[in-house]
């Protein structure tokens, strides 16, 4: 009897808490947008391990099983592999077609933050199949769509605003990267660097709360190790700057004629039937089962061969054969529409690039240098900065990964002259070219970023080009002095209290009341005008504009002096625009 | 099943977070207090439940799925290891690589994959493999023992003498997983033989620390005296040998050895009771001869206590004797074509010789006591002179050498 009452009063005080939950105003926008990117991250961290698992099994019985398999079996399971994976995509999911990065910036500047869900689905089986089965692509480009994906589904279920609902698949795409790859910060860098291109703080922080929530669901399960087991780095003699600047040189030079070979060998493929498509992707598989039966490296992303690299397990000749290899399967594949991302591939190429150089230097530079594997973990993101045009995702995903701050100054070196030799060459970024030849033109972040705006100083008239009455002068002469201003009013400066605003019609107003003699301070209203400074972005001047005709704009140090004013025909010219 | 929950959790109504007043829709301005910060009433909770269902039911599945690829990824990292570690036993140690090495890939943490592979990689002769395999478990574990000793090998190999001694240095103070006593002991006497091969006594400096840092087993004692005196280190070796008899060990090698020792030491007395109880124990040609030889210098010691006087006399003449005929034997006198000193410097040998012959040639002397004492002194100093005396061939007498430094004493 005393049992069931309690277990009344207990339900009766549940629903009572219920009812009240569901009748508070639980949050807001924005702190829903922030909780949401917790639950996005982990979301997405929960199937990227799965995807991570679901690889790694598959991986087993094909790359793993090949030291023991036939010649044949070797050759033929990533065909295999690539055969079924494309179908699937081609058939079953279409949405999953393509590159992560594109699909979320196309959410992001096209369809208002969807990515259908079917993307999420597609890209784990695709890819799961497609790697799995030894094909040299990497996990975290389609880890990165379908972080976008459970982003954008879940954005949709929470029925966000369609600000927020656009900004929701970087959001997951950030915590999509960050699981697959164990590295916070470069997730966010990268989501920043490629996708987003604005340092919005509101952004900034969903991206880093999703990404650390997908790292922190990925650990839970897959550990806390790194990447790559990094052996200790320093640099030997100052000297040693010129090799990892040559390593730089020749992951820039590369980079853009690998994207240069992957565009035209995809124009040229798009041009053939679509039998001939759907046989390519079995095609490279086959080369690369090839490939794999004498160097089972190039099979799959290749961590772990990044990771032998790293502790001198290769001769240099072999790195740079390795290197070479990578880039010819992998843009093959790429080319040919396998499922998979370019992510890994192009940390391998990099690294092999860079081991190489360094061993050769190794042997016949005259200066002291350091083992291989300090070039190649230098070199891993060399090829990515040329290839990506993320210089600054480069450099910290290698600091990340090492977790050695001596590494900083060589990184620095050789991917910024990367970044450089790859722009210098091609103009654009492979995502940008590979996105304008789907017929998607997306924006690129690298330019947006680039582009200076106009400022207030670009557009107003200096000190002197327009006429500022002084408060003293008396109103008949002020109304005067500015017959022939078009404007329907003047700036006028009040000493020590800078500048304020006159109507022209309260000037006539106080000359009709007799006040002609009086000076403006004493006779006139003077309105409180805002104030610009030159470094101010001209959009932001221009929404002020509509209030007042005239703005002064003066100096940060000195706020009495006056060192301009900007109107709307300022701005027009500023523009290119003529006036009437 | 989510969007079922949506659909029945969709939100009524909107409401301003600042006044409450409700909103027509989410990010609208509040007629009331012109905010835009909008607010849904009611449903959040009943979503976000629903949300964190879906989400604690993934982590179940993502849990299970784990633990079942984490069950197979150690299964598979074992069965390779197992495979690996029976074809080793065999000596396929090229397969047992390849083994080590799936294994590692399934579980690369496994210092034990990592060992074997490491141990299999250095006995199939590759050496250059083995070492960054070795490196990384000294990374992972900088008291790894069995590294620290297969790399101190890979550099005594490669002539990295002075890297493979600091090597051997840390596998002796590191951690063994397995019978550290024996292990360390083994250790200490690889680094002794890399040591013997350098100059200077560094072997035998090494070999004193293993008695006083490692526990003294009656093999121990008896390795490490068996090692000081093949390093000439005749007083610790003799000392060990000693410390072995004490321990009631009484065998013909420790009995035969102790005599060398006592014997190399100049200590011929004690060398020759050694031998003797030696030889009460068993018999070898070395022992033999070096019994003959005790017994001679036995016979010829004019120092022996309990001497009578003319004895003494007739040991000293004639350890004098024989001092002159190595010095005539070195310096070729008496033999076909002696025609005098060749050589400078030998003029003082020649003056010792002079007054060797005549205390040889007086037959009766006053004073015999005397007379013994000048002839020893006389026997020493031109035993001093053998080194400059003799660079040619001679007859050597060991005997003389063991009476000599009883009489230096």
């Amino acid at each position: 009897m005393t049992e069931r009452r309690r277990y009344r009063r207990w339900r009766l005080q549940a629903k009572k808490l219920w009812r009240r939950a569901r009748q508070a105003p639980a949050m807001g926008d924005t702190q829903r947008f922030l909780l949401l990117s917790i639950i996005i991250g982990i979301f997405a961290g929960l199937v990227v391990v799965c995807f991570h698992i679901a690889i790694e099994f598959f991986t087993w019985s094909t790359v793993y099983a090949m030291p023991h398999a036939a010649w044949w079996a070797v050759v033929l399971w990533p065909a295999l592999g690539a055969g079924v994976a494309y179908q699937l995509v081609a058939r079953v999911f279409p949405a999953a077609k393509g590159s992560g990065v594109n699909s979320t910036k196309a959410a992001l500047y096209a369809s208002d933050g969807y990515v259908p869900f079917s993307a999420v689905t597609g890209k784990f089986v695709g890819s799961t199949l497609s790697i799995g089965c030894g094909n040299p692509m990497g996990p975290e480009d389609p880890a990165l769509q379908m972080g976008a994906g459970i982003a954008s589904y879940l954005g949709r279920v929470f029925r966000l605003t369609r600000e927020h609902m656009r900004l929701i698949a970087p959001v997951g795409a950030a915590a999509g990267i960050g699981a697959a790859f164990n590295t916070p910060i470069t997730a966010v860098l990268f989501v920043m660097e490629e996708v987003v291109a604005a340092w919005n703080a509101g952004v900034l922080g969903s991206i880093v709360l999703a990404a650390v929530a997908a790292v922190v669901t990925s650990r839970w399960f897959l550990g806390n190790d790194p990447l790559y087991q990094v052996p200790e780095f320093e640099l030997t003699t100052a000297l040693e700057l010129l090799v990892y600047a040559l390593i730089g040189v020749l992951g820039g030079a590369l980079s853009a004629w690998f994207t240069k070979a992957a565009l035209a060998t995809r124009a040229h493929i798009s041009k053939r039937p679509a039998m001939i498509q759907a046989a390519l992707p079995v095609a490279a598989g086959l080369l690369v089962g090839v490939v794999g039966v004498q160097m089972p490296e190039v099979l799959g992303a290749g961590y772990e061969a990044i990771d032998s690299a790293l502790h001198d397990r290769f001769p240099w000749e072999y790195l740079l054969l390795l290197g070479g290899l990578k880039m010819v399967t992998a843009g093959l594949c790429f080319s040919a529409g396998t499922p998979g991302g370019m992510f890994a591939p192009t940390l391998f190429i990099g690294a092999m690039i860079g081991g190489g150089v360094g061993g050769l230097a190794h042997e016949y530079w005259p200066f002291e240098t350091s083992s291989a594997g300090a070039y190649v973990l230098v070199g891993i993101g060399t090829f990515f900065a040329g290839l990506f045009r993320a210089p600054m995702t480069s450099i910290f995903m290698v600091f990340e990964v090492s977790a050695s701050y001596v590494i900083i100054l060589p990184v620095m070196v050789a991917n910024t002259i990367s970044f450089l030799v790859s722009r210098s060459m091609q103009h654009d970024s492979l995502f940008q070219v590979v996105g304008r030849q789907d017929g998607l033109d997306l924006p690129s972040v690298e330019e947006q970023r680039e582009t200076l705006p106009l400022s207030v100083e670009d557009a107003m008239k200096g000190e002197g080009g327009r006429r500022v009455i002084p408060s003293t002068m008396r109103v008949d002469d002020a109304l005067k002095e500015t017959a022939k201003l078009e404007e329907t009013g003047f700036l006028v400066s009040v000493h020590q209290k800078g500048w304020f605003w006159v109507l022209r019609r309260d000037v006539e107003k106080a000359l009709e009341d007799g006040q002609g003699e009086k000076n403006l301070l004493r006779a006139v209203r003077l309105r409180t005008v805002v104030q610009l400074y030159p470094d101010m972005a001209l959009d932001s001047a221009l929404r002020l504009l509509g209030m007042y005709p005239v703005l002064p704009v003066i100096s940060r140090v000195n706020k009495q002096r006056l060192l301009g004013t900007l109107t709307l025909d300022d701005v027009h010219r500023a523009y290119g625009i003529q006036p009437d | 099943m989510l969007e079922e929950v949506v659909a029945a959790s969709t939100p009524s109504r909107y409401i301003c977070l600042i006044c409450r007043n409700p909103i027509p829709h989410s990010g609208a301005e509040c007629p009331h207090c012109r905010s835009r910060l909008s607010a849904v009433v009611g449903a959040t909770p009943g979503l976000l439940a629903a949300v964190f269902a879906v989400m604690a039911l993934l982590f179940y599945l993502t849990h299970q799925f784990d633990r079942a690829f984490d069950q197979t990824r150690l299964e598979r990292g074992r069965a390779h290891y197992d495979m690996a570690v029976a074809l080793a036993g065999e000596g396929d140690y090229g397969q047992a690589v390849t083994h080590y090495r799936e294994a590692l890939l399934h579980e690369r943490d496994e210092p034990r994959y990592r060992l074997g592979m490491a141990v299999a990689l250095y006995e199939a002769g590759r050496y250059q493999e083995a070492t960054p395999q070795l490196l990384d478990l000294r990374a992972l574990d900088p008291t790894d023992a069995v590294a620290h000793r297969l790399l101190a090998r890979i550099a005594a190999r490669e002539g990295r003498v002075e890297q493979a001694v600091g090597y051997y240095r840390s596998a002796i103070y590191g951690r063994w997983p397995e019978d550290p006593a024996r292990n360390r002991v083994e250790t200490r006497f690889e680094l002794i033989e890399l040591l013997e091969g350098l100059p200077g006594s560094r072997a035998v400096n090494d070999l004193s620390a293993a008695l006083q840092e490692e526990t003294q087993t009656d093999e121990l004692v008896r390795r490490v005296a068996d090692r000081l005196l093949e390093n000439g280190a005749y007083e610790q070796a003799a000392q060990s040998y000693v410390e072995l008899r004490r321990r009631g060990i009484s065998e013909f090698q420790v009995e035969a050895s102790l005599a060398e020792a006592r014997y190399r030491s100049g200590d011929y007395l004690s060398g020759r009771q050694a031998a003797e109880r030696a030889r009460k124990l068993g018999e070898s040609t070395e022992l033999a001869e070096l019994s003959k030889l005790l017994d001679e210098a036995f016979a010829l010691d004019p120092t022996r206590p309990r001497l009578g006087t003319t004895e003494r006399f007739r040991r000293s003449r004639e350890t004098l004797r024989r001092a002159v005929a190595l010095i005539d034997s070195c310096l070729g006198i008496g033999g076909p074509g002696f025609i005098g000193p060749r050589r400078d410097g030998l003029g003082e040998v020649f003056a010792a010789r002079a007054r060797a012959m005549e205390l040889l040639n007086e037959a009766r002397p006053s004073d015999r006591a005397d007379a013994a004492e000048q002839a020893g002194l006389t026997a020493v100093e031109l035993w001093g002179f053998k080194g400059r005396a003799c660079t040619g061939t001679w007859d050597e007498d060991d005997a003389l050498g063991l009476v000599v430094q009883r009489l230096t004493r």
